[in-house]
């Protein structure tokens, strides 16, 4: 091989590098064969005495790691399987009763917006109410009375639209974080109540 | 050898080589012939790293109508030399100690 040859090899697997980079190993290269030369060697000899292309590419390029020892997987993964179907009473068992836990508990948060819901609808109700008999006090001289009922009608209704309000809202935010939830988990779960 | 130790050991060779006088590549492979067997891809790898290190520094210099890389060794590269030199001691010593009773007089 002539000192050119070699430096087109080299070049050749040095691609991988910056201009720089590649450029001084080429230099620090031509160098070693031009010094051994000089010593009085041919150009041949100095060629094949600085190593190949291939061991000067793999030093510049940096040592090579050793090979990631192989676990033969095949064994491993058999071995997995009937582990997992022995434990299957245990684990699958478990596993049901978390989720039974999780999904009371998902119901219950929506018993409570229910529960909202039905407060707020009570609640209005009572405000017509508590205005009829109101009036009918006033009608029948209970002026007091008559005003604390049709007042009282008032904050009724009042209370109950922001009953309506918060059921609202709670119910609308349930359903976004369920949503978010079932996006992370990524597995669709049972469709909940959600939207 | 164990891999990471063999490389320590050839760093502080290739400064021992330029400590006295700025060297060249195939120079250094020369002196450290008698003592250590070192090829042109080793070498490169540990004089880059010495450089980006700064335990030496390189120039340029005519020669013969080219250009030659000379190494020169820095302050820190000395006291390289002289931190390898003391922790030698310490093993010497160790390894005195371990091989203490199966000296046969």
């Amino acid at each position: 091989m002539t000192k050119s040859e070699f430096l087109h090899r080299l070049s050749a697997r040095l691609q991988a590098l910056s201009e720089n980079d590649r450029a001084a190993a080429l230099t620090y290269w031509s160098e070693m064969i031009d010094d051994r030369m000089e010593d009085g060697m041919s150009e041949e000899d100095a060629v094949r005495a600085v190593g190949t292309p291939a061991e000067a590419a793999a030093q510049i390029l940096g040592e090579a790691l050793p090979p990631e020892p192989h676990k033969p997987q095949r064994k491993r993964k058999t071995w997995e399987i009937v582990l997992l179907i022995l434990g299957s009473p245990v684990w699958l068992s478990l596993l049901i009763a978390a989720f039974a836990v999780l999904l009371s508990v998902y119901l219950s948060v929506w018993a409570v917006v229910i529960s909202l819901w039905a407060s707020a609808i009570a609640v209005t109700v009572t405000g017509p109410v508590s205005l009829v008999y109101g009036i009918s006090c006033l009608i029948g001289a209970d002026v007091s009375g008559g005003l604390l009922y049709i007042g009282a009608a008032f904050a009724f209704v009042g209370i109950g639209l922001s009953l309506f309000a918060l059921s609202l809202w709670s119910a609308k935010e349930i359903c976004a974080l369920t949503a978010r939830l079932l996006r992370r988990k990524n597995a669709p779960l049972k469709k909940e109540k959600g939207l | 050898m164990d891999i990471q130790l063999k490389r320590g050991l050839l760093d502080v060779c290739v400064l021992a080589a330029i400590k006295d006088v700025p060297s060249y590549g195939y120079q250094i492979i020369k002196d450290m012939k008698p003592y250590v067997e070192m090829s042109e891809s080793t070498l490169y790898p540990i004089l880059r790293r010495l450089e980006s290190a700064q335990l030496l520094t390189v120039q340029a210099a005519e020669h013969n109508g080219r250009l030659r890389k000379y190494y020169r060794i820095t302050p820190a590269g000395v006291r390289r030399i002289e931190d390898f030199k003391m922790e030698w001691n310490e093993i010497l010593s160790i390894y005195r100690f371990v091989t203490k009773g199966e000296n046969h007089d």
